[in-house]
């Protein structure tokens, strides 16, 4: 049984803005979501964060997942703001390993061209003057393109995450 | 202390082993959720996962907590992470 895994991130302001009034706010939330039936979906608060962690079985695909729980947040009655999906589109080489089951160092020899074809996609952007953050969709179309992949569907998903990211600014949950 | 234990055992065994790096459970008082687990750090910027008391799957939902437990900067057992270097 194919099961999608995937995170939806809240907007923090759904979260109580007082301590105390905070603790039960969650706890209402918590429980909202599993009545909407999302029983499939662990909810949890990640560094100050409000996330829904899904593994959503029977899907023919992640926007198909994605999409069956949006559906079900939107009955919630409550008003569930998306931030973002993850697994995200901006990624470190380090992120890039883990996705890949492979060791960091792998990933540093194809990016300097010690190993490989070269010509590792560009990076988006850098965070410091050492860190750089690459696009995981110009990683993985630049992995399938030299055979590293093993599993096609890394590309198509990694395109729909993409997508649905970009999407978001107009998803209103209410 | 939630009411009795969690009826799933893998459930159990994750709550155990969050427990083992220094979170804290509290009870839920009610509801779908059969307890919450609390990382070590005492503010609101702490981590914290919701319990279900019947998950669809409880692999699904013991696996969820322990990879909160294991990415948590605040356990007992520290993971240090620096910047990442190219």
């Amino acid at each position: 049984m194919k099961t999608n895994s995937f995170r939806i991130v809240f907007d923090r302001d759904i979260l109580g803005k007082t301590v105390h009034g905070g603790e039960q706010d969650e706890l209402a939330l918590a429980n909202a979501l599993y009545e909407a039936g999302l029983d499939d979906c662990s909810f949890l608060i990640d560094g100050g964060e409000p996330c829904l962690d899904c593994d959503v079985e029977n899907a023919q695909s992640l926007k198909e997942a994605v999409r069956s729980v949006l559906r079900r947040i939107s009955k919630c009655g409550k008003p569930f703001r998306v931030a973002r999906l993850e697994p995200g589109n901006l990624v470190t080489p380090s992120e890039i390993a883990r996705r890949l089951g492979v060791s960091r160092q792998h990933i540093q020899q194809l990016i300097f061209g010690l190993r490989g074809p070269g010509g590792f996609p560009q990076p988006f952007c850098r965070v410091s003057d050492k860190s750089a953050v690459y696009q995981w969709t110009d990683v993985v179309h630049w992995m399938q393109a030299h055979q590293y992949l093993k599993k096609a569907e890394i590309v198509k998903n990694a395109e729909e995450m993409e997508k649905l990211n970009r999407n978001l600014a107009t998803a209103v949950m209410a | 202390m939630p009411r009795g234990t969690h009826p799933k055992k893998e459930v159990r065994d994750a709550v155990e082993y969050a427990k083992e790096h220094g979170w804290r459970v509290a009870e839920a008082g009610g509801g779908h959720v059969f307890c919450t687990l609390l990382c070590p750090l005492k503010s609101r910027e702490g981590h914290r996962f919701f319990v279900h008391s019947t998950p669809q799957n409880p692999g699904n939902h013991a696996k969820r907590l322990k990879d909160l437990v294991d990415k948590c900067e605040h356990n007992d057992n520290q993971n240090q992470q620096g910047e990442e270097e190219p």
